[in-house]
């Protein structure tokens, strides 16, 4: 629900719903009172009447017919008088075939040393004709004014909020990576400018927050790297040496494969914030993964001859096409078959099922140590001499490539199937 | 042979030269733009390595210059960057190879000697290594005169031995030559020692005698014995 609609709707409720009730009760209050006072006086008016008639005492039966419900009178045993009381009550009209409400006075009197108990009665219907008619206005009223108000508020206050769903507009559409100021007019609004001005004030701040984070990766993955050839060169120089013993050679060893596992770490992790930056986000091309696994594996064969390892892979319909990144496509494929290699055991299997928009890669490997949904975080790796990054760097790709991931692991089988959306 | 290295950081110079100086091979070196331009004015050079960030300007720019200069001078870049887009732009300004940082200095050594063949530098067609000869344009080896059949990936192995020949040379710096970037995936370096076992195994057949040392675990080494 939009801020608008929402405080437009507690607004109006709070007035309508309680404010109007409230008049309205009071309304029906006062107005009951008045007619129904109006009521009494006139059933004691019509008491004196009958008791008139009752003194002349010869018309009495003949009264009481013509006046139909509205008079009963009826001889009782002679005894104390009756107290006067008024009541509402409903008498069934066999005419009209049901009840009415009306209001009666009931007393009792001796005339000529008869006991007479009187009933006189006013229908209430033309009370509650005019009480219901009231509220059906009174309704229709509380309609119009409530829709009238409530489009009229909402209208005003669109016009008043409209800078803010203009900036709302422009935050959404605000690219990562080439973050622009925002430029809206001046408004006559004072928090609405100094919104606009912070706005801007963090923009630029995230903006140069963004690029010193790329310039820092991409730095320290390149410049990394010379220091590392230095390492690396005077390593193999040293190797050259002649008189060296089984236990220096194992040092020069060790240093020389912690270099080379340095360069390539600091290398995948440039990697993989380059493609969280969004910087592969340009020159998106039609991919057809479906080639592209089979260029890979081709590239693999070797490997996976010596490995000794049975590609079964399947077509079960054609592949759906997606626009991406054609390098992010190619890293994104490789990654899962050097996976699938470097996972498996001698003589194993890899299973590849290509369904329209769905890829499997189902690989034999080892048992699954770890969590099974961990195995895209960073740096959880399975096997030490691995970096632990590749999976991450499969998982950024289909972020950003919009595809879907997932792995699944069964009796020492993994499978990691690619959703194209 | 004269090669030209640009490269601001001396010490890598330092070991370049250390590993590739030898009777036949004459080593210069500049840290800049403006004083490799010098030297190249100076004097011909078989050979250029280029590293790409230099502290006046890229190391693009004097690839075009070499390129103008002296079109007949090869060129190897040596870059820390390692994507694709970079390889591709660098070879597309008209060096001949691209070698990322940090190299092995026997990678390096055996990519200037290809680069000096195909620039037809180097002009022998035929690499010879006492009893063994090498034609390279049909990549047939023979032992005292008989043909040896072997596999690409052996006969690349031989070529880089004989290059590097009297050197160390880690595992991984072969298994990076034989599978270049696939070579991540070979966790273990069995692959490598089952290359060489063929290898020595198809050469020793033909009479050849067992040059490849294995050097304490840490990688192998191709030992002239005449030299020694």
């Amino acid at each position: 629900m939009r801020l608008i609609r929402k405080s437009n709707i507690y607004s109006l409720l709070l007035i309508y719903v309680v404010i109007i009730a409230m008049i309205g009760f009071a309304l029906y209050g006062i107005m009951t009172y008045f007619i129904s006072n109006d009521h009494n006086e006139k059933l004691y008016n019509r008491k004196e009447y009958v008791l008139k008639q009752l003194l002349k005492s010869d018309s009495l039966l003949k009264y009481q017919h013509l006046s139909g419900n509205n008079v009963s009178i009826k001889e009782i045993p002679t005894g104390p008088l009756r107290r006067e009381k008024i009541t509402d009550t409903l008498i069934f009209d066999n005419i009209e075939n049901k009840f009415f409400a009306y209001r009666q006075l009931a007393f009792s009197k001796m005339v000529n040393h008869h006991h007479y108990f009187i009933e006189v009665r006013k229908s209430l219907t033309e009370v509650q004709s005019i009480v219901k008619g009231t509220i059906i206005i009174m309704f229709l009223i509380v309609i119009i004014v409530f829709g009238v108000t409530f489009y009229l508020n909402e209208w005003i206050a669109k016009q008043i909020w409209q800078p803010v769903y203009l900036i709302l507009n422009k935050m959404k559409n605000l690219p990562v990576k080439k973050l622009d100021r925002i430029i809206l007019p001046e408004t006559n609004v004072q928090e609405f400018n100094d919104m606009i001005h912070l706005m801007n004030q963090m923009i630029d701040q995230m903006k140069e927050d963004f690029n010193n984070l790329k310039n820092f990766v991409e730095n320290t993955s390149h410049e990394v790297q010379t220091p590392l050839a230095v390492i690396k060169s005077k390593l193999e120089l040293l190797l050259q040496s002649e008189n060296f013993n089984p236990e220096q050679y194992k040092l020069v060893d060790t240093c020389y494969q912690s270099v080379h596992s340095l360069s390539k770490l600091s290398e995948a992790l440039g990697l993989l914030s380059k493609i969280e930056n969004g910087q592969f986000a340009d020159e998106e091309t039609v991919v057809d993964l479906n080639k592209l696994i089979d260029f890979k594996l081709g590239n693999y064969e070797e490997l996976i001859k010596i490995k000794e390892i049975q590609i079964k892979k399947v077509v079960l319909t054609p592949i759906k096409l997606i626009r991406m990144n054609s390098t992010l496509a190619d890293i994104l494929i490789e990654n899962i078959i050097n996976n699938a290699i470097k996972h498996n055991y001698h003589g194993g299997e890899i299973a590849i099922e290509v369904n329209n928009d769905r890829i499997r890669f189902i690989n034999t490997g080892n048992v699954l140590t770890s969590i099974p949904t961990s195995l895209f975080e960073r740096f959880r790796k399975e096997n030490s001499k691995s970096l632990g990054l590749g999976l991450s760097i499969v998982r950024e790709i289909t972020n950003k490539s919009n595809m879907g991931i997932a792995y699944h692991y069964e009796h020492q089988s993994h499978e990691i199937s690619l959703t194209i959306k | 042979m004269k090669i030209l290295i640009i490269e601001d950081e001396r010490e890598l110079i330092d070991s370049i030269i250390s590993y590739l100086k030898s009777e036949k091979v004459e080593c210069d070196y500049s840290y800049n733009i403006e004083n490799a331009k010098i030297k190249l004015a100076e004097s011909n050079y078989d050979l250029c390595l280029v590293d790409i960030g230099l502290p006046d300007g890229s190391g693009l720019e004097l690839i075009v210059h070499i390129k103008w200069r002296c079109p007949n001078t090869g060129i190897i870049i040596l870059s820390a960057k390692n994507s694709i887009e970079n390889k591709v732009e660098g070879l597309n300004f008209g060096a001949d190879d691209y070698l990322t940082k940090p190299f092995d200095l026997s990678e390096l050594n055996a990519r200037v000697n290809s680069v000096l063949r195909r620039r037809g530098i180097v002009r022998e067609n035929e690499m010879r290594f006492n009893e063994i000869k090498i034609v390279m344009d049909n990549h047939q080896v023979f032992v005292k005169e008989q043909n040896v059949n072997l596999t690409k990936k052996e006969f690349e192995l031989l070529i880089y031995f004989i290059t590097n020949r009297n050197k160390v040379i880690t595992k991984q710096a072969l298994v990076s030559h034989l599978w270049k970037d696939y070579s991540d995936t070979v966790e273990s370096f069995d692959f490598v020692y089952g290359q060489i076992k063929n290898l020595r195994k198809k050469l020793q057949i033909g009479g050849c005698r067992s040059y490849i040392q294995n050097i304490n675990g840490v990688g192998y080494r191709f030992l002239d014995y005449e030299v020694n």
